[in-house]
């Protein structure tokens, strides 16, 4: 009975050591098998490239990816264990990021696509984008939270700086269009639209040539191929036809698009519709061959007025001499005086038509701009002027070395009209006196050409400068009323000003200032 | 001596009057031929049309030229005078109204001697033509006038 029940014990025993043995072998595979899942699990978290941060239930690291570390600049000793907002220094205290953890994920359990801007002081201000998973573990019911960071930052800027680059794009007045090799439109923005008048819808897919004048629907491929590959073309002119037929003038400028291989995928056409600057060029061209044909009308008239004006005059002041010479006899006085007025008349048309041409000769001529030594001009005129009349006695004062940049031949007939001026309005004085010098006036240099003769009355100075305006009869004085408008415009036409003091009896002073 | 000869060449009947009633008033008796246009000019220096069978060897002393002309203007029979080897050497006086530079500079560079402008007041004229007769008459010297 008892070897029985030790037999039995023996065999109920075996099966137990059998079962034991079965258990422990089963331990072993199940042991095995989750030592590999963990290896499998960390080689897992080692191998992805984003940190990645296993956390317990109470918020706490249970391991973190060599990635989180390398990326975070932390070391496992200060990680391990630790509460996740005490991370580096508690800077993991983020608020969304306990928002996420606290409130977001025990109600959900996942969540993706969390982004997080956080201040770090050891790396910078980063931008994050965070996916949290919560697991349950059956076994020993406990919860594990996977967070892994994306760190987006580098993205962020690039796609902020596209979309800027976009809106530009966007927001330009040019047209701004994209094709491919093929030649086929492959973006259009609003100035596109707003150039050629299609919208983008219309246009996205269709050849280029669409905006060709009939007659030139190569003009692309024909300007592409005058350039090397890889180059520009700037501010190309040509003309487009917009998608109402009108015709505009567009300034073009067209660069290659490469991918990120270098390769060239296509070119980018910059429009700038120039039709209104090519319009205002037209009228500015018409304008000046306008102004051209009026100033070579005016110096026809001037050459026939010098030359057809002045045969007549001197038919009349000839034959009246020839009357007075050949008739002097037969002539009684009151005829004779009147042959007299007859030539005195003829002779002042004469100088008035002779002054009339200087006048527009000043205006017109060509200019040139060289140093004119004003001090001799203005003597040798002086010593001019006392040949003539070698009967009167003047003082003059030149001061000496006065230069200037004009044009030689219009500042000596200005000098000319201005010297005559004070010669013939000192004619009635004992003693002349005349100085040419120079002063400031205003800030600026002036010259000033002097005299003690007549002078004038100021209430009349505006009347002055004008052509044929004279402040003296000519029975006072001879004149024809040009020599200082001519002066005038010569001034003028070196940029300079001419103006006038005087007093009646005590003389007159002209000042000029030329720039330059 | 043969008889130096002045060629006018002018259109206008008063300017010829004037110009002959100034020579005469100076004195200057030489022969006056006077040219109604270009053409007229040129066919009396080459004995051509009007003066056809002219000895042509027998040339102004001096030509006084007047530069709006009908048919050949001035600065032509100029050009002509110069381009033309029998003519080239004969002082050549231009008598204009026209004070328009570029008629000036012309006119010297296609070899015109002198460049007067006629003045309006006869008076001056007349002594215009007195110094001009007397220089291109009487102290010119030229190689046609040596010939002789």
């Amino acid at each position: 009975m008892k070897i029985q029940r030790s037999q039995a014990d023996i065999t109920e025993r075996r099966e137990i050591e059998i079962g034991l043995e079965k258990t422990r072998k089963d331990l072993a595979v199940v042991k095995k098998s989750a030592d590999e899942a963990r290896e499998y699990a960390e080689s897992v978290i080692n191998t992805v490239r984003e940190p990645l941060i296993v956390l317990d239930q109470d918020l706490r690291v249970v391991s973190v990816s060599r990635s989180f570390y390398e990326f975070f600049k932390v070391k496992p000793e200060e990680t391990v264990g630790q509460l996740i907002y005490d991370l580096g220094n508690k800077q993991w205290d983020i608020p969304k990021l306990r928002e996420l953890l606290e409130t977001i994920l025990p109600q959900k359990t996942t969540f993706d696509n969390y982004e997080v801007e956080h201040d770090f002081a050891t790396i910078g201000r980063r931008i994050m984008l965070l996916n949290a998973r919560q697991i349950e573990r059956v076994l020993g019911k406990e919860r594990i939270i996977l967070l892994a960071i994306e760190d987006i930052t580098e993205r962020k800027k690039l796609e902020e700086a596209h979309s800027k680059l976009a809106a530009i794009v966007e927001s330009a007045d040019d047209a701004i269009i994209g094709k491919d090799l093929e030649g086929t439109i492959v973006s259009w923005n609003s100035g596109a639209e707003v150039v050629y008048g299609y919208n983008a819808k219309e246009v996205i897919g269709k050849s280029v040539s669409l905006l060709m004048l009939p007659g030139h629907p190569d003009e692309y491929k024909e300007l592409l191929t005058k350039k090397s590959s890889g180059e520009y073309i700037k501010d190309y002119e040509t003309q487009r036809r917009r998608k109402n037929g009108q015709i505009i003038d567009v300034s073009l400028t067209i660069s290659p698009v490469k991918d990120t291989s270098g390769k060239i995928i296509g070119d980018s056409i910059i429009a700038r519709d120039i039709t209104e600057k090519k319009k205002l060029e037209r009228e500015v061209v018409k304008a000046k061959d306008a102004a051209e044909a009026a100033n070579k009308e005016l110096e026809a008239f001037s050459y026939s007025v010098s030359h057809d004006l002045r045969a007549p005059l001197r038919s009349i002041d000839g034959f009246s001499q020839a009357l007075l010479e050949d008739y002097q006899d037969t002539l009684d006085d009151t005829a004779k005086s009147y042959l007299d007025r007859v030539r005195k008349a003829t002779q002042h048309m004469g100088h008035l038509i002779d002054d009339m041409l200087k006048l527009s000769r000043v205006t017109r001529s060509a200019f040139y701009h060289e140093s004119v030594d004003l001090s001799t001009m203005v003597r040798a005129i002086f010593e001019k002027l006392q040949q003539n009349s070698p009967d009167r006695t003047v003082d003059v004062i030149i001061r000496e070395g006065v230069f200037i940049n004009g044009d030689p031949y219009l500042l000596q007939i200005a000098l000319e009209n201005l010297v005559n001026n004070a010669w013939k309005f000192t004619s009635r004085e004992a003693r002349p006196q005349f100085e040419f010098g120079t002063t400031v006036k205003e800030g600026k240099t002036a010259c000033f050409i002097r005299d003690n003769g007549v002078g004038f009355d100021m209430a009349y100075v505006d009347k002055l400068f004008g052509a044929f305006q004279r402040l003296h009869t000519t029975f006072e004085f001879p004149g024809t009323g040009i020599g200082l408008a001519t002066i005038q415009r010569i001034i003028n036409r070196h940029g300079g000003q001419v103006w006038a003091e005087a007093e009646v009896g005590k003389g007159a002073t002209f000042y000029f200032t030329l720039p330059g | 001596m043969e008889e130096k000869i002045i060629l006018l060449v002018e259109d206008n009947p008063d300017d010829v009057d004037l110009t002959i009633r100034a020579f005469k008033k100076n004195n200057i008796t030489n022969k006056i031929i006077v040219a109604k246009d270009g053409v007229k000019a040129l066919d009396y220096l080459h004995g051509t049309g009007m003066y056809d069978g002219r000895d042509t060897k027998d040339l102004p002393v001096v030509i006084l030229l007047d530069l709006k002309l009908p048919k050949i203007d001035g600065l032509e029979v100029l050009r002509r005078i110069r381009q033309d080897e029998l003519t080239r050497l004969i002082p050549v006086v231009i008598l204009t109204s026209s004070a328009e530079q570029k008629d000036m500079v012309e006119g010297y560079k296609l070899g015109a001697n002198s460049y007067i402008r006629k003045p309006v007041d006869f008076e001056q004229f007349v002594e215009a033509v007195k110094i001009l007769g007397i220089y291109w008459t009487l102290w010119n010297e030229t190689p046609t006038s040596l010939n002789r």
